[in-house]
């Protein structure tokens, strides 16, 4: 199938009454998740992955791709208004935006974050429709030593780049590989860190534990803090125009941002957040006008926020098509589909082209959505921030408790789940990243079988990894990754000195 | 935080030292048929390198930097709410989702400052039920109905 012939065929399975809900309640669900500081589309996605389970595949993938990519788009309007970054990856809009609504430009900030993010996120989509089954075609000749060292690299490099501790992440990420080990051992049958347990058999359920890490945590988090409401301020419709000589200077920080974050979303770590700041960075040195960046420059807001609108589509690539996730909310869609029974991966295109292709054409339709939605409706999403933080905070737990129940129909779950959250409650006090124990939760089963297939297939010996042509290049660039930076700074540490002393 | 993150990396060899220990009971095999216990050795061997390197490390953690332990009011504020969750949970089985789900609610709300009583008991009906609603009509899910349903 074509590209054009399989978009076509996407917008007939996006198109049906059922799939275009699921999009539009994702949008604004994903919208009002990015509003709402706290939980994140981490949290959300898990907490609607239950409600999924009486959908099919392809709608409930397009709802919870909708969480995802339209939590990106509602994320910018409290860092703009109120200086609130209602997520992770609106850090950066709320430097220049919250300068800019300080001198009366809230509606152009938050017009050119919405337009941006709509550029951003159909172009990516645009990149996602070129490059996944592209990339499907090529793992086809992947054997298990390839997707052992993918799923090394997915996970190594995450806990290099994720901002915290190398040795901090190390440890997160070897304590989820370890949950991942507890249950049936896949190959031979045997029963693994159960404790006589029967509930424990079919392993530590991943949603309780995500729901738990973001949910719960986040809750206790924002229950410690307490604080009072924020004070908003009005944005008139008129207001959301930017200038022409706004638009100017936007379109091309947009431009740049989208291509910087959809190539950022292909490559491990958390993506999203990064490619904000790398675009940020980006558009300062590349600004004529480099100081008055902190001030309220309107390619400082455009940039980011297209960023990683367009990260979102770039992460999908290697999920969809490798059936490998770099981030955890990815690893949350191919949580949704392993559950559906459907197995992301190189074949996906080919055995599911509904579920793929209906994906695709879905996204187009949310960002149009997203577009409305965010754009003349703002003034609707901002009086969220005016529900009372009690309510607001009880009606999370009772979905959290209900959703994580509801998966299994199990009592356990709840246990998990709320160990889980005191878990990632002292997680956030001792600024540990919950993000490596997600993916190692999620990819713990495929590193330790295509490890195991790998050793059979080569008789024992672990140089297959090296005599393979592509598991050697991905082993190598994982390799560079470890080794590379504190290589890089010892040079530097050595060289100071050095250049000291020649100096006159 | 130095005190707090070492103690975590010295949890997490304690942690990764146990789960070595019990992985070592089951079948290592040959690296030519790597038994289920191959696998887990090797992730164990990883917990306890990480615990390790995060001890050591932390104590070169900028000194001054605090954990931000909550104290007083947020301290019995995320107290309240995790007994009250997990209250749920030990009760649940026994009485039912709708009588488990309102203690739950109306201690989140007071907790986290709704005064009127009057007004936290109507919210916590609303959501006792409305939950119910959509969580065992709409969607079917065969929620516990403790001993009413025995």
């Amino acid at each position: 199938m074509s590209p054009l012939e399989g978009l076509a065929y996407g917008f007939s399975v996006a198109t049906t009454p059922l799939n275009l809900f699921a999009a539009l309640l994702g949008a604004v669900l994903g919208t009002v998740v990015g509003v709402l500081p706290g939980i994140g589309p981490v949290g959300a996605i898990a907490l609607l992955l239950p409600i999924t389970l009486h959908l099919g595949p392809d709608t409930a993938l397009i709802m919870l791709a909708g969480i995802y990519y339209g939590s990106m788009y509602g994320g910018s309007t409290t860092s703009i208004l109120v200086n609130v970054p209602g997520e992770s990856t609106a850090v950066i809009t709320a430097v220049e935006g919250y300068q800019m609504a300080k001198r009366g430009r809230a509606g152009a900030a938050l017009a050119v974050a919405a337009v941006g993010s709509f550029i951003a996120g159909t172009l990516g989509v645009v990149g996602l429709m070129l490059f996944a089954p592209s990339l499907s075609d090529l793992a086809l000749a992947f054997g298990a030593p390839e997707f052992f060292a993918i799923a090394l690299l997915g996970l190594l490099a995450l806990s290099r780049v994720s901002g915290g501790s190398f040795w901090q992440s190390l440890l997160v990420l070897a304590l989820g590989l370890a949950l991942a080990t507890v249950g049936l051992d896949a190959i031979s049958s045997r029963a693994r860190y159960t404790f006589g347990l029967v509930e424990l058999q079919q392993g530590i359920g991943l949603v309780a534990v995500v729901m738990g890490l973001y949910g719960i945590a986040e809750v206790l988090v924002v229950a410690e803090q307490a604080g009072g409401l924020p004070q908003i301020g009005r944005v008139r419709f008129r207001e959301l125009f930017p200038t022409w000589a706004e638009w100017q200077r936007a379109m091309p920080a947009i431009i740049r941002g989208t291509g910087l974050g959809f190539f950022m979303g292909l490559i491990p770590g958390p993506s999203t957040i990064i490619s904000t700041f790398a675009s940020y960075n980006l558009e300062r040195r590349l600004s004529k006008r480099r100081e008055q960046f902190g001030q309220g420059m309107i390619e400082g807001v455009a940039g980011p926020e297209s960023a990683n609108n367009a990260a979102t589509s770039g992460a999908m690539v290697p999920m969809l098509s490798l059936g490998i996730p770099f981030t955890p909310a990815t690893a949350m869609l191919l949580a949704a589909l392993l559950i559906q029974g459907v197995r992301p991966g190189p074949l996906l295109v080919d055995e599911y082209p509904a579920v793929f292709w209906g994906l695709i054409a879905s996204m187009y339709i949310g960002n149009v959505a997203l577009l409305i939605l965010n754009f003349p409706l703002v003034g609707i999403w901002v009086s969220l921030l005016r529900i009372p933080q009690a309510i607001l905070l009880a009606l999370i737990v009772l979905f959290t408790l209900m959703g994580a129940y509801s998966v299994n129909n199990s009592t356990f779950d709840l246990i998990v789940l709320l160990v889980a959250g005191v878990v990632g409650y002292l997680f956030r006090k001792v600024r540990f990243d919950a993000a490596p124990l997600v993916l190692a939760l999620v990819l713990g089963p495929l590193l330790e079988n295509t490890f195991r297939q790998s050793l059979y297939m080569s008789r024992g010996s672990p140089l297959i990894f090296f005599e393979r042509p592509i598991s050697a290049l991905i082993l190598s660039a994982l390799g560079l990754i470890l080794v590379g930076p504190p290589l890089w700074r010892l040079v530097r540490r050595h060289r100071r000195p050095l250049l000291a002393t020649r100096r006159p | 935080m130095r005190r707090a993150v070492a103690f975590a990396g010295l949890l997490g060899l304690t942690l990764g030292a146990f789960y070595l220990a019990e992985g070592l009971r089951y079948p290592l095999g040959t690296l030519a048929q790597p038994g289920p216990g191959l696998y887990p050795a090797l992730i164990g061997a990883l917990v306890v390198v990480g615990g390790l390197g995060t001890a050591l490390e932390a104590r070169h953690l900028p000194a001054g930097v605090a954990c931000g332990w909550p104290r007083g009011p947020a301290l019995r504020r995320v107290l309240a709410l995790i007994a009250a969750a997990f209250a749920y949970v030990v009760v649940l089985p026994y009485v039912g989702h709708v009588i488990a789900a309102a203690p739950v609610t109306l201690t989140i709300m007071r907790v986290m400052g709704l005064r009127s009583w009057p007004k936290g008991m109507g919210l916590t009906l609303a959501m006792a039920l409305g939950s119910y609603y959509l969580f065992a009509i709409l969607l079917r899910v065969p929620l516990p109905g403790g001993m009413w349903t025995r």
